[in-house]
């Protein structure tokens, strides 16, 4: 069942390609609100610079320590380059940095230290964007519940504006239960950071490390599957209370989790071999002219689009499950 | 060791030996594996190697034994060859927070199970402490109140002897660590940015710009402001000032003065005037004017420098003639000529920020070919170029680097690159705005 919902799910991706790339345009967007004023301000400081020919063939580190020394919260930096950037948002998020610094978990021997700076501008951002994706979940589930998958701009923003109460409800409940994922997360990090101080291997204390983060990194998945299942009979079962979509959503992973979890697994682990295969084409040619850029754009954006393409095929495999575990209708194949 | 004798109690008593130490340390573990390596070179001691080390580490012993061949090698031609049998390297144990720490013929290093060889760790912490034998040991000075002539003098020499011998290292940063990372602990995933490459000494600068302006380095320790300043006054500062002192006499009368000054001060424990007048000595002048300026001084060092290409202004009206009399010049536009000249007049301002006043070089390069070469003696907050006819492409202050002191070598250049600078910040730009945007992608999995 598992592989039969994830197969689903990827053939009505795939048919709503389009959808997808609409998607990708509106993160495209998005983020293009704070890279522009980035590019001016490079542009600024680069000029007449022996470090813009430097920055154009490879990366000034001396330039930058110091344009960074004079901006603290700045997000520019070395560590977003080749697959460091999926280690720098992972770090964030199970740092608690996301969304807006919300759940931040402070050094113990530093409490008043809410982690390093970060630019205000970037986690405003963030918060704008997971709104937006709430509003656009309804239309996109709407498309996915469709015998047929087919959608329309306008069809898309009909349904996401029609699912948006409910579903923004449910987004504020899943923040709480979030919270609540913290909030017992960060005695049990501490405790076993204990361990891992106490450990008389350096081995021990790494298995201690990655433990305690890989268990956050499945709650928190956990989490988001049952917030997505929820959604998924909001817009199946047409439901209007949040709260009661979140409890039959609970019953219904519960009723299978390992099925439940295991698609969601499986798709992680897909998007994740994705991320591998794209880090072996990255940084194989020198972006130093219109036409490398143009290339390496294309990546990058490649990128993107199948990382939104797997969170629409998930969604897809969860219409699929969650029509099967409920007990309705078979879906034509 | 000498013995070991058995005791009727069933304790066993060690007996160890060294000639011409201050110091001892032991260390013992059940856990520790042996690798026996050997340093054999002509013109050097041999030396035994004793690498004591973590079980998780042992595939790294060979980057430990390499690193250490390294600093007997660079460290016994830059001062005096190591003078004992053996030495003792340590691979400290998880959180002991031994690492990093030197005795006679015994230190400590420190690694991690996952050690990419781009971030030199842990060979330049091998080379490091195993430097100190020839500083700390050797010569010893006093590492309460002249800190510099010991870690500075040592930092000096492991960067360049890293540098010659693995090259430049890679930029780093390690990931899912403790939520208080307390020292001997390390997060355990390192991820280094493809392409990043630091010189000697690019990675200290950023300490000197953080709190170089704290404290005169030539200090007691407990006079420091706090532990940045003292980092910064007995390792960054120092290291860095070597350099420029490298630049003006010369890489082969830095070696000198450093042999000189190791030989005659072995087991001596000199000062820094000592210091100072072996530079003076091997050098030939009188160099304390550097040491006012850099070591007994807070003050900060940064050069700028800046570019005005300006059309060249046509004569016209009446001017002086050859024969000093007045003589009518047509206008351009008179002769026919149009508005259409290509003549520049330019200049070159070389400025210096900072409170430090060093000689520096200028280069100047021109749209015609030309490459000029001029100097300044810093000691005005300013100084012009001219260069009439002629239009600047590109001009640097102390192009080759000799200033490791220069907190901002960013505007130590000019470049006559606007194309460039605009395709370098869309580049990145467009790197950074990939990152933002899985940023943003990844708030779906809240929410």
């Amino acid at each position: 069942m598992i592989l039969d919902a994830a197969r689903r799910g990827l053939r009505r991706a795939g048919a709503l390609w389009g959808l997808v790339a609409f998607l990708l345009l509106v993160n495209l967007a998005t983020a293009a609100i704070l890279a522009i004023p980035l590019a001016a301000r490079l542009r600024d400081d680069l000029a007449n610079h022996a470090a813009a020919d430097n920055m154009l063939a490879g990366f000034d580190y001396p330039w930058w320590s110091a344009w960074s020394d004079a901006r603290p919260e700045t997000t520019f930096g070395p560590d977003i380059l080749g697959a460091g950037f999926a280690f720098k948002n992972l770090d964030l998020l199970l740092r608690g940095r996301l969304p807006a610094g919300l759940f931040t978990m402070p050094d113990p021997e530093r409490p008043e230290e809410r982690g390093t700076p970060f630019d205000p501008a970037v986690l405003a951002l963030g918060v704008a964007y997971l709104v937006l994706q709430v509003f656009l979940s309804g239309g996109v589930i709407a498309a996915l519940r469709a015998p047929q998958p087919d959608w329309t701009v306008r069809g898309l923003l009909h349904g996401s504006g029609f699912y948006f109460g409910r579903l923004l409800r449910l987004a504020l409940l899943m923040l709480l239960v979030d919270a609540v994922v913290f909030a017992i997360y960060g005695p049990f990090a501490r405790w076993a950071d204990v361990q891992a101080r106490e450990a008389v291997s350096e081995r021990t204390a790494i298995a201690w490390m990655l433990g305690r983060h890989a268990l956050l990194l499945l709650a928190l998945i956990a989490v988001n599957m049952l917030s997505s299942y929820a959604r998924v009979l909001i817009v199946l079962e047409e439901r209007s209370s949040a709260l009661l979509a979140l409890l039959s959503a609970g019953t219904l992973c519960l009723g299978s989790f390992f099925r439940t979890f295991g698609h969601v697994l499986l798709m992680t682990g897909l998007a994740v071999a994705g991320l591998l295969l794209w880090s072996l084409l990255d940084g194989h040619w020198t972006t130093n002219g219109y036409k490398t850029q143009i290339v390496t754009f294309l990546l990058l954006e490649g990128l993107v689009f199948v990382r939104l393409f797997f969170r629409v095929a998930t969604l897809g495999g969860q219409v699929t499950l969650a029509r099967r575990l409920a007990g309705g209708p078979a879906e034509a194949a | 060791m000498k013995n070991a004798v058995d005791n009727s109690d069933g304790t066993r008593t060690f007996h160890f030996h060294q000639d011409d130490v201050h110091d001892f340390a032991w260390v013992a573990s059940r856990r520790m594996g042996e690798v026996r390596a050997r340093f054999d070179e002509p013109g050097y001691h041999p030396v035994d190697i004793r690498l004591l080390i973590q079980p998780e580490h042992s595939h790294l012993s060979a980057r430990y034994v390499e690193a250490t061949k390294i600093a007997l090698r660079s460290y016994g031609t830059w001062s005096a060859p190591y003078p004992y049998d053996q030495v003792t390297v340590v691979d400290p144990a998880w959180t002991s927070a031994s690492g990093g720490m030197e005795y006679p013929t015994l230190f400590t290093g420190g690694a991690s199970v996952f050690s990419p060889p781009a971030l030199q760790s842990p060979e330049s912490v091998t080379i490091h402490e195993c430097g100190h034998q020839f500083w700390y040991l050797l010569v010893g000075t006093n590492e309460f109140e002249e800190a510099w002539l010991d870690e500075g003098i040592n930092s000096y020499h492991d960067e360049k002897a890293a540098q010659i011998a693995l090259g430049p290292e890679g930029w780093g940063k390690r990931y899912f660590g403790m939520l208080a990372a307390g020292r001997g602990s390390r997060a355990p995933i390192p991820v280094v940015a493809p392409g990043v490459w630091l010189r000697r000494g690019d990675s200290e600068v950023a300490g000197l710009r953080k709190s170089g302006a704290f404290d005169a380095m030539a200090r007691p320790t407990w006079g420091y402001r706090n532990a940045d300043s003292y980092t910064v006054n007995a390792y960054t500062k120092p290291a860095l000032s070597l350099q420029p002192l490298e630049g003006l006499v010369g890489d082969e009368v830095m070696t000198r003065i450093l042999r000189t000054y190791a030989l005659r001060y072995r087991f001596a424990h000199p000062t820094t005037e000592d210091f100072i007048a072996v530079v003076n000595e091997v050098a030939g002048q009188d160099y304390r004017w550097f040491f006012d300026q850099t070591w007994f001084s807070a003050e900060e060092c940064d050069y700028a420098i800046e570019v005005r290409n300006r059309p060249a202004r046509a004569l016209a009206g009446y001017a002086e003639g050859p024969d000093g009399r007045p003589v009518l010049v047509p206008s351009a536009r008179e002769e026919g000529r149009g508005s259409d000249v290509r003549t520049f007049d330019s200049e070159v301002i070389v400025r210096r920020l900072g409170g430090v006043r060093l000689p520096v070089e200028i280069r100047v390069q021109l749209t015609d070919g030309r490459v000029v070469y001029e100097s300044w003696d810093g000691q005005y907050r300013w100084t012009r170029f001219r260069y009439p006819g002629a239009r600047v492409r590109a001009a640097d202050v102390d192009p080759f680097g000799k200033i490791a002191l220069d907190i901002d070598p960013g505007n130590n250049s000019w470049a006559d690159n606007a194309p460039i600078a605009q395709r370098a910040a869309s580049k990145w730009a467009m790197r950074w705005m990939f990152w933002l945007q899985n940023f943003l992608e990844l708030h779906t999995l809240l929410g």
